[in-house]
């Protein structure tokens, strides 16, 4: 290179490193205290998500959650490439294939809700009377009522394929649609056209005033919905995720799953030991008293004080064999 | 396997799910078009080939209806169609029709401001002219739209480009559904979310294959106009 090219050329490479040094020092500045949180769209739509790390926020300060709300497939995928530093999903075959990939450390069950099978109010398909989700899915396929399945490789998606199988039916046909959407806009497009779906109580309760859609048939095991907490194998903010997934266990954690309620006061979460301890009550409903408590057995809040069961619950404990009914039955 | 290869394989076997997302993108957004050629078409003539009071704030208000978002099309076009809208009773809600209605609503301005750019630079002589050698109006104006042909051609390709490559629409009024309104730009969306990279890949190069066509189609047109310019 001769000289007068160098003396051209001196300025761009000065300014060129100039640019390099200050977008290394900006990633390192913004990057270093912020976790990329992938979680479902069931906890951001039932807006628990900004609840919790608005208290989150409150009691450790200094460390940023970027939540990103995607399905429980594309919260593990992120998860998978790295793209993620923390999961918050509820899929479990998913989330065990997961972690024996190497992919996650362990799934920490944190918190749980169920799901309900809700359609019109007016409830054509006649899905009220039956005993178990698999019985009230079947009605719907041979009812020839429309139905819209999530279709996005969810949690929710995916829980809806098993009650399916166990049912016996293949959902093909004119009746059954695939939105391939998230929870709300899903229970938007049912609302619209009078269609079933399956969905999670707590984005349901989150959406209910702006539906015509109503709860059909709740309960059993089969409807249970638990949510776990991976932490990313190799991630940067390890520690910063590590943090986090301490504070949702903890009591304080808990207390503010607990205490989420939505506008008619009713609880949608409920939190539960990392060993999945206390997973047999189901929100709404009273809680089934455990003698042989876990040493850290959630703290029952104000939020879970005891429901009565309604007129229809009783009468379907009545009406089921005792091997059937679930645990509200008692 | 690798998502390049999957796109591949997609792309050369032939696979059914594939192209029937691709025909139905074309279906709607070439419906789309024409509806929005119809109504933007002589819209944008109109405008540019007469002179009125207020033509100048009109001519604004043609050319800001481009910047119109296609998600707030989406949402007019919900708010309509919804049941609890004007137009409920049609039950048209995540429908292709609706898709086709949102995607007319959001081609029709590219199509207007384009063609009324092209109407106004053909020398106002060519009609008086026309007029002259005993043309009809209307004869007068067809003459002149035929000299702008290639300019309003662009503006065709314009809107298409705009709108078979848009998703906030199609996504709030079609929903996504699939074998019914799941076009290439949502299925995009939605196997990205899925993880299935293979097929969003594949979607997305005949995408770009489809944007190039349309650009290749309006520089050749450029040529042609170069060719032929108005003197001829």
């Amino acid at each position: 290179m001769n000289r007068g090219a160098r003396l051209l050329a001196a300025p761009y490479l000065a300014g060129a490193s100039l640019a390099a040094a200050s977008l290394a020092s900006g990633c390192a500045g913004g990057g270093s205290e912020t976790v990329l949180l992938a979680t479902t769209t069931s906890v951001e739509d039932s807006g628990l998500l900004a609840h919790l790390l608005e208290a989150y926020r409150q009691d450790v300060p200094g460390v940023a959650i970027r939540p990103l709300a995607v399905g429980s497939g594309e919260a593990l995928e992120l998860g998978r490439r790295g793209d993620a530093d923390l999961l918050i999903v509820h899929n479990q075959s998913a989330e065990e294939a997961f972690v024996a990939g190497g992919y996650g450390e362990a799934r920490v069950p944190i918190m749980f809700n169920d799901f309900v099978v809700v359609g019109p109010p007016a409830d054509p398909a006649g899905v009220t009377s039956s005993s178990a989700a698999s019985e009230a899915m079947r009605t719907i396929a041979e009812s020839g009522e429309l139905f819209l399945s999530r279709g996005d490789n969810s949690g929710t998606h995916h829980r809806e394929l098993e009650i399916w199988r166990v049912a016996d039916v293949t959902p093909e046909g004119r009746w059954y649609q695939e939105a391939g959407q998230g929870m709300g806009p899903v229970l938007q497009m049912a609302s619209e056209r009078g269609a079933y779906a399956l969905a999670d109580r707590s984005t349901f309760y989150a959406m209910e005033p702006h539906l015509e859609l109503a709860v059909l048939f709740e309960g059993g095991p089969r409807l249970r919905n638990v949510y776990s907490v991976i932490i990313v194998r190799g991630s940067p903010k390890e520690a910063q995720a590590r943090t986090l997934l301490e504070w949702l266990t903890s009591p304080v954690g808990r207390r503010a799953i607990d205490g989420y309620l939505d506008d008619y006061g009713r609880p949608l979460f409920h939190s539960t030991t990392p060993d999945g301890e206390a997973v047999g009550t189901l929100p709404g409903r009273p809680p089934v008293v455990r003698t042989r408590g876990a040493p850290g057995a959630p703290e029952r809040g104000a939020s879970e004080v005891t429901r009565r069961p309604t007129l229809r619950e009783r009468l379907l404990c009545r009406s089921v064999p005792p091997a059937h009914a679930d645990a509200r039955c008692g | 396997m690798n998502p390049l290869a999957e796109a591949w394989r997609l792309l050369t076997s032939g696979d059914l799910h594939l192209w029937e997302i691709v025909l139905r993108s074309l279906y709607i957004s070439g419906t789309a078009l024409g509806l929005a050629t119809l109504v933007g078409l002589p819209i944008g003539a109109a405008i540019g080939l007469s002179r009125f009071r207020l033509r100048g704030p009109t001519v604004a208000l043609v050319n800001t209806s481009l910047a119109l978002p296609p998600v707030v099309v989406g949402l007019a076009v919900y708010l309509l169609l919804s049941r609890s809208g004007p137009l409920g009773g049609l039950e048209m809600l995540y429908s292709p029709g609706a898709m086709i209605l949102a995607q007319t609503a959001i081609a029709a301005p590219y199509v207007a401001a384009i063609s009324l750019a092209a109407a106004s630079e053909v020398p106002p002589d060519l009609q008086l002219q026309a007029r002259a050698l005993g043309a009809s109006r209307l004869e007068a104006v067809l003459v002149t739209l035929r000299e702008s042909r290639a300019s309003l051609l662009a503006a065709v390709a314009a809107g298409f480009g705009a709108i078979i490559s848009e998703v906030g629409a199609v996504m709030i009024v079609g929903g996504n559904i699939l074998g019914e309104t799941r076009v290439m730009t949502t299925a995009i969306v939605l196997e990205t979310r899925r993880g299935n990279f293979g097929l969003a890949i594949a979607l997305g190069a005949i995408l770009l294959t489809i944007a190039l066509a349309i650009n290749l189609l309006l520089v050749s047109i450029g040529r042609a106009d170069l060719r032929r310019p108005w003197s001829s």
